[in-house]
C-alpha cells in the first residue's frame, strides 16, 4: 500500500513538473500578452495542484497535508484575483488582444453565422466595452 | 523522487525568467514575476520535503500571500503611473 | 542569480529592474532553503517579494522617473572603484572555506558545538535558531531591533507623513478616480485575504520554537496584511483603521519591552536579559522571556514597516493630488490588430 502510495506521489510529481514547465514554455513563447496569461495560470492550477497532491500523499493525514492544502487554496484565490486585476488594467492600458488578421477569418467562417465581421477598432452599440462608465470621454468609432 | 520534480520546477522557473528579461511591456513582466512565485512555491515545498523537513511549508505559504501584495502594488503602480502620464501629456498640450 | 544581477543593472526602465529585483529575492530566498536555513529563507521571502518591491515602486511612481537617465561623462572612477572593490571582495571570499567544510571554524568552534549539544536540554526550545537569537545572543537581537527602531525613526524624520497644505488636509479623494469602483473583485477577494494573513503572522509569531518563525518574519508578514489593505482601499481609509500616531508609539513600545524584560531580569536578581530569573524553573522563565522579547521585536517590526510604507504611500498621493485637482482615466488606445 505505502509503495502504491509513493508511485502514485512519484507520478504526480513529476506529472506536476511537467505542467510547471508546458506553462513556462507557454509564457514564453506565446504571442500576445493575454495568451501567455492565460498560459501561466496554467501553473498555477494543475501544476500546483499535482505538486501539492504529490506531498500530500507522501505525508498523510497530519497538520503538513492541512498546510499543503491550504497553500493551494490560498494560490488558487490570489492567481485568481490577481489574473482578473492585470487583464483589466492592462485592457485599461490598451494592450490589444493578438488577433488572427480577419481576412484570413473570413476565408473560412459564414457571416451568416456570426454577422458582418468587424475590424476590431470599431465598435457598436451593445459591444463590451471595458470602460463603460468610467472615462467621460467618449470612445472614438 | 523530489529530486526530479525539483529539477523539472528548476527548468520551468528559468524559461519563466527569459520571459521576464524579454517582456516587452510592463505587464509581462509582472505576469512573469507572478508565474515564477508560484513556481518558487512549488519548489520551497518539494525541496523542503527533500530535506526532511516538512515545516518549510510555511515558507510556501507566505509566499503565496505576499506574491499576491507584490502584484497588486505593481498593478496600482502602473495606473497611478498612467495617470501621471496622461496629466502631463495634458498639461504639455495646455502648454503648448 | 548572476543573469538576474546582470540584468538588473543593464536595464534602463526603472519598472523592470523593481520586478528583477523581486525576481532576485526570490532567488535568494530558494537558496536559502537549499542551504538548510528556514528562518533566513522565511525572512527573505516576506521582505523581498512585499515590502522591497512595494517601496522601489512607490518611489518610481512618487518621482516619476521611468528611465535611468544616462550620466553625463565618462564614468572612469566609478567603474574602477566598482572594479576594485569587487575584486577585493572576490580575493576575500577565495580565503573562505567551502560550503560543508568540516575543518572549517563554523564546525570547529566549540561554542558552535555546546550550542548544537546543549541548547536542545537547556532550553527545551526544539528550533536551535530561537534561543540562539534571543537568548544566547539575546544582545545582538538587542541591537539588531534597535537598529529597526532607529530605522523607523529616521524615515519619519526625514520623509514624514503626509504633508498639509494651508494647514487643511488634502482632498480625501482616491487617485486615480473611482479606483475603487473599478477594482471590486480584486477589493472583495483581498479583503478576504487580509484576516488571514493576519492570522497567519500571529501563528508565526508564536511557532518560533517549533519551527522557522519568530518576531522578525511575524512582523513582516503582519505589516504586508496591512499594506495588501492599503493597496487595496487607498492610504485614507487605511490611516483611518490604522491611525499613524498609534503606529508611531508602537515603534517605540515594542523596543520597550524588550528592554524592560531585561530590566525585569535585573530586578528579579539576575543579569540584563538573563531570563532564567522570570519564573521559579528557570526554564519555564526562559521561555517567558523568549516569547517576550519576541513580540516586542514582533510589535517594533510591524509598526516599523507599515509606518515607512505609510509615509511612502502618503507621499506619493500628496505628491499627486497636488499637481492634480481631478484626475482622469483615459480611455483605452484604438490599437487595431495588425
Amino acid at each position: 500500500m505505502s509503495q502504491f502510495l509513493d508511485g502514485l506521489s512519484w507520478v504526480l510529481l513529476v506529472a506536476g513538473g511537467l505542467f510547471a514547465i508546458v506553462a513556462a514554455v507557454g509564457v514564453l513563447r506565446f504571442p500576445g500578452f493575454f495568451s501567455r496569461m492565460h498560459a501561466s495560470t496554467l501553473m498555477d492550477t494543475m501544476a500546483a495542484g499535482l505538486v501539492l497532491g504529490g506531498l500530500g500523499l507522501q505525508v498523510g493525514f497530519t497538520v503538513v497535508a492541512f498546510k499543503l492544502a491550504l497553500v493551494f487554496f490560498l494560490l488558487s484565490v490570489t492567481t485568481t484575483s490577481a489574473a482578473h486585476a492585470l487583464a483589466k488594467s492592462a485592457l485599461a492600458d490598451g494592450v490589444f488582444p493578438h488577433m488572427v488578421d480577419p481576412e484570413i477569418v473570413k476565408a473560412g467562417l459564414s457571416e451568416a453565422v456570426h454577422g458582418p465581421l468587424r475590424h476590431p477598432s470599431e465598435h457598436h452599440q451593445g459591444d463590451y466595452h471595458p470602460t463603460d462608465g468610467k472615462s467621460k470621454r467618449e470612445v472614438a468609432s | 523522487m523530489y529530486a526530479t520534480a525539483a529539477l523539472l520546477l528548476l527548468v520551468a522557473m528559468a524559461i519563466t525568467l527569459i520571459r521576464a528579461l524579454k517582456g516587452p511591456s510592463v505587464f509581462d513582466r509582472i505576469l512573469a514575476v507572478n508565474t515564477f512565485g508560484t513556481a518558487t512555491v512549488l519548489m520551497i515545498s518539494v525541496v523542503g520535503f527533500m530535506d526532511h523537513r516538512p515545516d518549510l511549508v510555511d515558507i510556501a505559504l507566505i509566499y503565496a500571500l505576499i506574491s499576491f501584495t507584490s502584484t497588486i502594488a505593481a498593478l496600482r503602480f502602473v495606473e497611478i503611473d498612467h495617470a501621471r502620464r496622461a496629466q502631463e501629456a495634458a498639461e504639455a498640450q495646455g502648454d503648448s | 542569480m548572476l543573469a538576474i544581477a546582470i540584468a538588473t543593472c543593464a536595464t534602463r526602465n526603472l519598472f523592470s529592474a523593481a520586478m528583477l529585483f523581486g525576481i532576485f529575492s526570490l532567488i535568494s530566498a530558494s537558496l536559502f532553503v537549499v542551504l538548510d536555513a528556514a528562518d533566513v529563507a522565511m525572512t527573505e521571502a516576506a521582505v523581498g517579494a512585499g515590502v522591497s518591491t512595494i517601496l522601489m515602486l512607490s518611489t518610481l511612481a512618487a518621482t516619476g522617473y521611468r528611465i535611468q537617465r544616462r550620466p553625463a561623462g565618462r564614468q572612469v572612477l566609478a567603474i574602477g572603484v566598482s572594479v576594485v572593490l569587487g575584486a577585493a571582495l572576490i580575493y576575500g571570499t577565495l580565503d573562505m572555506p567551502k560550503v560543508g567544510d568540516p575543518i572549517s571554524p563554523v564546525q570547529t568552534n566549540p561554542i558552535a558545538k555546546r550550542y548544537i549539544q546543549v541548547s536542545p536540554t537547556e532550553t527545551g526550545i526544539p528550533n536551535m535558531v530561537t534561543p540562539l537569537l534571543a537568548s544566547y545572543r539575546g544582545f545582538d537581537t538587542f541591537g539588531e531591533t534597535a537598529v529597526v527602531f532607529t530605522a523607523g525613526i529616521g524615515v519619519l524624520a526625514l520623509i514624514g507623513r503626509r504633508r498639509r497644505r494651508n494647514g487643511a488636509l488634502l482632498v480625501p479623494n482616491e487617485v486615480p478616480e473611482n479606483s475603487a469602483q473599478r477594482h471590486r473583485v480584486l477589493r472583495v477577494s483581498g479583503k478576504q485575504l487580509i484576516p488571514f494573513i493576519l492570522l497567519y503572522a500571529c501563528y508565526v509569531q508564536a511557532h518560533g520554537d517549533y519551527g522557522p518563525g519568530g518576531g522578525f518574519q511575524a512582523g513582516v508578514i503582519f505589516a504586508s496584511g496591512l499594506m495588501l489593505y492599503m493597496l487595496l482601499l487607498g492610504i485614507d481609509e487605511a490611516e483611518r483603521i490604522i491611525s499613524p500616531k498609534v503606529l508611531e508609539k508602537l515603534i517605540a513600545v515594542g523596543l520597550l519591552i524588550y528592554g524592560g524584560i531585561g530590566l525585569l531580569d535585573i530586578l528579579q536578581g539576575g543579569s540584563f536579559l538573563d531570563y532564567r530569573t522570570l519564573s521559579h524553573n528557570p526554564q519555564h522563565g526562559l521561555h517567558y522571556g523568549i516569547l517576550g522579547i519576541e513580540l516586542g521585536v514582533g510589535i517594533t517590526v510591524t509598526a516599523v514597516i507599515t509606518s515607512i510604507v505609510f509615509c511612502f504611500a502618503g507621499h506619493l498621493r500628496s505628491h499627486i493630488v497636488e499637481r492634480t485637482s481631478q484626475a482622469e482615466i483615459p480611455s483605452p488606445k484604438e490599437t487595431p490588430a495588425s
